[in-house]
């Protein structure tokens, strides 16, 4: 890819794709995170 | 550097000043409160833009450079573990050590710990270690901020240096309208905007990323491979692990960043952070490593391979263009500089000097507590960068390395394993740091081939464990802290989404509660 | 006949309705209900500190709360306070002492503007004490959990489920 190595390719590519792949896990476990709006009146 | 960089340049800070005192007028006095008394959010995207600038500095635009030109794709290595940094982060400490400070009172990481593991040499211990590699990291933006004003400017070295640590001085000491949310935005957008445009303008000189590799591929195809120039490094997967950890989990022993855990408003604010973190590192990390891999053929008779950046821009961009981008990077290593400062100026006073000299110091003399450490580190790093500056890839490779070999367990464990006791922390600090620091200056890198973050974590890690099992039963977990504990994990059967929902600076006045109500006193 | 105590209480914005329908929203358990109030204290400060600006130094007040019972200081937004009767078995007291409360509002509020303002310089901050101040919280029973509502704020907390 792009000239590249195989090697090189898949540490360049390979490990943003697994920290995309974590945070999208992060933000499917934190989804009860997101507040209303509403009560959200914080000190 | 021509007349129109340095118009440019100049032209910058009017602007950054114009912001700053155009926001102090349009509040007049009540933005100011209201500013201080800092519940209120700047929107999540300045929240978000402003956390990433920050760690935007010297070691970005000289280190990571300076390594790509220097060892080709084998840097990359350092990227990839760094673009998961922020969000790692978030995910394992995030939240758990927001309502911990809260609750045990905490002001700062240092005190944080001392709480946690209670133990006056803990205190100590961190407190020392922490200005003493703090005090290297603020080296590192003193040669990048010298080095950037004298390629600029076209002043000899010294003036230069002296004038960029004059300046951060003057920031430290006096700076705090320059910090105002406003001009931190205006900033990350002029860095973001510039950086792009060195890459594009670098990639596009080449004919596309394609042929550029190919072109180094003539040039010598070993800085294709991830092994480094000549495969030197070749099958060293202890270095490789190394490079990996250190702004993965490195960042984790960084107290400000870890302090900014403790600041965190609401949980949703970490959750945008955390992505926004992810997006923006997507781009950002590995930007500088590639500019220094193009610089391979875009400089090839460059001789300080970490002025790779700078010269990449000053040859590609319109004068105008590089004016705006190099202010905007002198800016955001002066304002890394100037955090750094605060946070060791704020160790020293707070938790060396009062701690343990002068209980009751008053607030004047905490301030010259501070500044006199400040100035200290200014005196004795300007020196240092004039006589012999080190690269700045080697000198925060070493900071990271033992800081975060040092901390990396015991700010983990301070929220995850409720057997993490003081006899733990205080080893496996001491072990941590040691090691790494023995590491770097033994011949053990080449002759074990592990790096010294590799090794200074895996036997902080171990001495956590071992010595906290060990002497359960001498110097066990206080029960205060315990109940803390599961009162930040929130263990009990309370539904998560009602937990995580919840407002964290109430954690306090819930236990309070809580105990009341469990003691019949109601 | 339960006994009053007359103390000085943030003024209620949230009522016991509000936080009923709140928790009962949030759990989604119409059998909710108020269980009780808990008045909790604060010893309440005026800071006036000087802040460098563009234009010189700057005075600004700034409220500063000391929870009585863990310590604990923040900053907080100026909110109405009023003399209200309250039952004293909602009341409850800390054993922290003023001169401590003192020196812990006048730690927070140095360490705040430090951190704030990003600089390294005296704020000659100096403490008008105003005394204990009281908010109060409602305790929601609601079939997952036991809430306590804010009643300036609107925020929440869990509290344990009591015990069977």
């Amino acid at each position: 890819m792009f000239g590249l190595p195989l090697e090189t390719s898949l540490v360049v590519f390979g490990f943003p794709a697994a920290w995309i792949i974590y945070t999208a896990v992060f933000l499917y476990r934190s989804r009860d995170w997101v507040k209303d709006s509403s009560e959200d009146e914080g000190s | 550097m021509s007349g129109t960089v340095i118009f440019f340049l100049v032209l910058y800070y009017v602007i950054v000043l114009g912001i700053g005192y155009w926001a102090m007028r349009r509040g007049a006095g009540d933005d100011l409160e209201g500013y201080l008394l800092g519940g209120r959010d700047v929107g999540p995207m300045t929240t978000a833009l402003t956390l990433q600038s920050t760690s935007m500095s010297g070691y970005m635009f000289l280190g990571a450079g300076g390594l790509g030109f220097a060892q080709g794709y084998w840097a990359m290595w350092f990227a990839v573990g760094d673009i998961g940094g922020g969000v790692l982060n978030l995910s394992i400490i995030g939240r758990r050590m927001r309502k911990l400070s809260q609750m045990m009172g905490a002001l700062t990481s240092i005190e944080y710990l001392e709480k946690r593991y209670p133990s006056a040499a803990v205190r100590l211990f961190a407190g020392v270690l922490t200005v003493f590699l703090l005090g290297f990291y603020v080296l590192a933006q003193f040669i990048a901020g010298g080095k950037g004003m004298a390629l600029v400017t076209g002043i000899p070295y010294p003036a230069a240096l002296a004038i960029a640590v004059g300046i951060i001085l003057i920031y430290t000491f006096m700076g705090g309208y320059l910090a105002v949310a406003y001009t931190d935005f205006f900033q990350s957008i002029v860095m973001l905007v510039g950086v792009m445009w060195i890459v594009i303008a670098a990639l596009s000189e080449l004919g596309g990323l394609t042929a550029a590799n190919n072109a180094i591929s003539n040039v010598d195809p070993t800085l294709l491979s991830m092994w480094g120039r000549d495969l030197g490094f070749q099958g060293q997967w202890g270095v490789v692990a190394g490079a990996l950890l250190i702004f993965s989990v490195g960042y984790m022993g960084w107290p400000h960043v870890v302090t900014r855990h403790m600041a965190m408003q609401r949980p949703a604010t970490a959750r945008r952070a955390g992505l926004w973190a992810t997006l923006w590192n997507l781009f950002f990390v590995p930007a500088p490593y590639l500019v220094g891999i193009l610089a391979i053929l875009i400089l090839p008779g460059l001789d300080d391979p970490e002025m790779a950046i700078f010269r990449v821009a000053e040859k590609l961009l319109p004068a105008a263009v590089t004016g705006l981008v190099m202010a905007a990077i002198m800016a955001a290593i002066m304002s890394t500089a100037d955090s750094l400062l605060l946070q060791t100026g704020s160790i020293a006073s707070r938790d060396l000097y009062e701690r343990f000299i002068q209980p009751n110091a008053s607030e004047r003399q905490m301030v010259l507590v501070s500044r006199g450490l400040v100035l200290a580190i200014a005196i004795i790093g300007y020196l240092v960068a004039l006589v012999e500056p080190p690269s700045v890839f080697s000198i925060v490779i070493f900071a990271t390395s033992v800081l975060g070999s040092a901390f990396l367990p015991a700010y983990v464990c301070a929220v995850w394993w409720k057997k993490a006791n003081t006899p733990g922390a205080l080893t496996s600090m001491v072990t941590g740091a040691a090691v790494a620091f023995a590491w770097e200056y033994t011949g053990y890198v080449e002759s074990t081939q592990i790096a010294p973050m590799l090794a200074g974590v895996i036997s902080s890690t171990t001495t956590m464990v071992v010595v906290s099992l060990l002497t359960q039963k001498i110097a066990p977990v206080p029960a205060d802290i315990l109940e803390i504990m599961d009162e930040a994990a929130a263990i009990g059967p309370i539904p998560k989404r009602l937990l995580a929902t919840s407002d964290p600076t109430l954690a306090a006045e819930a236990a309070a509660v809580q105990a009341a109500i469990d003691s019949g006193a109601r | 006949m339960s006994e009053r105590e007359h103390v000085i209480i943030a003024r209620t914005s949230f009522s016991a309705t509000d936080a009923l329908c709140f928790a009962a929203s949030l759990t989604g358990d119409i059998e909710a209900k108020v269980e009780s109030d808990i008045i909790y204290p604060y010893y309440c400060f005026d800071a006036t500190c000087s802040v460098p600006t563009m234009v010189g130094r700057k005075k600004v007040s700034l409220l500063c709360l000391v929870d009585a019972i863990n310590g604990l200081g923040a900053t907080a937004d100026n909110f109405e306070l009023k003399s209200e009767a309250v039952d004293t078995k909602s009341l409850l007291r800390g054993d922290m002492g003023d001169t401590d409360a003192r020196e812990i509002a006048h730690r927070t509020v140095t360490h705040h503007l430090g951190r704030k303002l990003r600089t390294i310089t005296t704020f000659d901050v100096s403490l008008q004490a105003r005394g204990l101040v009281h908010k109060r919280f409602w305790i929601v029973q609601t079939s997952e959990a036991r809430v306590m509502v804010d009643s300036t704020t609107g925020g929440f907390h869990p509290l344990k489920l009591r015990a069977a």
